[in-house]
């Protein structure tokens, strides 16, 4: 196989889940993940947390970084009074934010690794599939056989755990 | 989240059945991390065997 060309081509961060999220040129990875991704949701009265797919309006609000480490909402503090007003406009009003930073917080695992061949595969916006590090020059669908391999980026290394189900 | 739009929000759910009818439901892959740091767009990566 070819691994010569692999690049990282995107990099994204969706500090409140379920929002819309940022492209970075950067990311700081630690073992809970991309520093910033998914440190807020939104959640209903019962705690359960309100997502995307059955609220898909969220996904028109943009969730970035300030740089005090702290979620925005369209450029405004995940805390203030209109981020909420937002947020219950397009999940309903009963929504809330909560800040959770555990290792629970993922629905799965701390990362989502796609690639360009796979993307390309399936014809649609690579967004929709929330990635965190998209991987460029991986011919079709070979990333099906990553699953149980490493992915080495500089001195960062990933484990290739499984293919995500949808 | 694959069947919402991101830029409209549009539902369109023929996405999610492809994923299931054509790759067996799977697509991109659950993964964490064995040693961090920082990495950037254009980074060479490389699988290991």
């Amino acid at each position: 196989m070819d691994v010569c060309r692999l690049r990282v081509a995107e990099l994204w961060r969706y500090p409140v889940k379920s929002l819309a999220g940022e492209r970075l040129e950067r990311a700081v990875v630690t073992p809970n993940g991309v520093v910033g991704d998914r440190i807020v949701h939104v959640r209903d009265p019962r705690g359960r947390v309100i997502s995307a797919r059955t609220r898909r309006r969220l996904l028109a609000l943009h969730g970035t970084l300030g740089p005090d480490g702290e979620p925005l909402i369209d450029g405004r503090p995940w805390t203030a009074p209109e981020s909420a007003a937002a947020v219950r406009e397009a999940a309903g009003a009963e929504a809330t934010l909560a800040r959770y930073d555990g290792p629970e917080r993922f629905d799965v695992l701390p990362l989502l690794v796609a690639t360009d061949g796979a993307i390309a595969a399936l014809g649609v916006d690579g967004r929709r599939l929330r990635p965190n590090i998209v991987i460029s020059g991986v011919a079709g669908l070979a990333e099906r056989q990553w699953p149980g391999r490493k992915l080495r980026i500089g001195d960062v290394v990933f484990n290739m755990v499984k293919l995500r189900g949808r | 989240m694959t069947t919402g739009d991101p830029d409209t929000q549009v539902q369109d759910l023929s996405v999610l059945r492809r994923i299931v009818d054509d790759f067996g439901g799977t697509m991109a892959l659950d993964s964490d991390v064995v040693s961090g740091g920082t990495i950037a767009i254009g980074d060479p990566a490389e699988i290991l065997s």
